[in-house]
């Protein structure tokens, strides 16, 4: 029997896998007191993206932050998708092009931080389209600033986690 | 599997990408809340795009259910307009606090609920950006 190689097995479960700590860590954060900030979260479910995106694959990345948006749909509705789903992407872009003009030499807090300063971004264009209009602009300050704080901490937490998730990758 | 164990956590030279980020946000903060308030200041309030009311924010204060969605409920009033009252999940709006200057805005989105300070000099961010 021929086997077809375009179909890895390995490869989806471990997707899988790292979107439902994706989902579970999306809950566990919602679940947490809200911050005193409006609008601005840790970013707890990026950890598996940019696990994905450090070590397996970007295409995986984006793969993830789109079922984050899906899972957005389900949860909160058609605008938290949106504005998952674009904050999610831009993110991983982002991320993406600084790996590769870096030659892989940039380290995981730097990536960290610009993924989630682009995320937030992606965000506030988003929620600046769904209203048509700029004023929402007034809030990037914050949110750049939010960006780093979070883009550090995940960061953080992705190092301090990455023995288990490595586990699950043999 | 590529990359492995051998991506560094943190450089030095982060750092100054980070002094960068901290220091253009608090220049953008800076700049959006020194500018002045403005002059005979109004609350826009709009649903889904379309402006339903403008209400003056001088006077005394009061609250103000929003025309045509009463489960919201806005404090209008002493130069200030802010959300009270929403029966929307994450109370963003409600936690967004008081508006006093033009430009300022508190979004419910769940309920597509936007308040907008206006002044006679016009919204500045969306002048710049016209």
């Amino acid at each position: 029997m021929k086997q077809n190689k375009k179909f890895n097995v390995k490869g989806l479960v471990l997707l899988a896998l790292l979107f439902a700590m994706a989902s579970v860590l999306n809950i566990l954060e919602g679940m947490l007191p809200p911050l005193p900030v409006p609008g601005v979260h840790i970013g707890l479910s990026n950890i598996p993206v940019m696990y994905s995106l450090f070590f397996v694959s970007p295409a995986g990345a984006f793969v993830l932050a789109v079922l984050k948006g899906g899972l957005a749909f389900i949860t909160r509705g058609a605008a938290a998708a949106f504005l998952s789903a674009l904050g999610g992407i831009l993110s991983v872009a982002v991320m993406t092009v600084i790996k590769l003009i870096s030659k892989d030499k940039a380290s995981a807090a730097i990536l960290s931080v610009s993924g989630a300063v682009a995320h937030n971004i992606g965000q506030l264009l988003g929620s600046a389209l769904m209203y048509k209009t700029l004023a929402v602009l007034g809030y990037a300050p914050v949110l750049l600033i939010a960006g780093v704080i979070s883009g550090i901490l995940t960061a953080a937490l992705l190092k301090l986690l990455l023995p288990a998730l490595k586990r699950i990758n043999r | 599997m590529q990359g492995g164990d051998r991506m560094e956590f943190f450089k030095k030279k982060d750092l100054i990408v980070i002094a960068v980020l901290l220091l253009s946000g608090a220049a953008g903060a800076a700049f959006y809340h020194l500018r002045p308030a403005g002059e005979n200041l109004r609350a826009e309030i709009s649903y889904n795009s379309d402006v339903i009311a403008v209400v003056p924010i001088d006077g005394d204060v009061r609250e103000l259910p929003v025309p045509g969605h009463e489960n919201v409920v806005l404090s209008v009033g002493g130069g200030e307009a802010a959300f009270i009252i929403s029966d929307c999940p994450d109370k963003i709006c409600v936690h967004t606090g008081r508006l006093k200057k033009s430009g300022q805005s508190a979004a419910c989105l769940p309920n597509k609920i936007i308040v907008r300070i206006i002044s006679d000099k016009g919204n500045e961010l969306d002048d710049i950006a016209q």
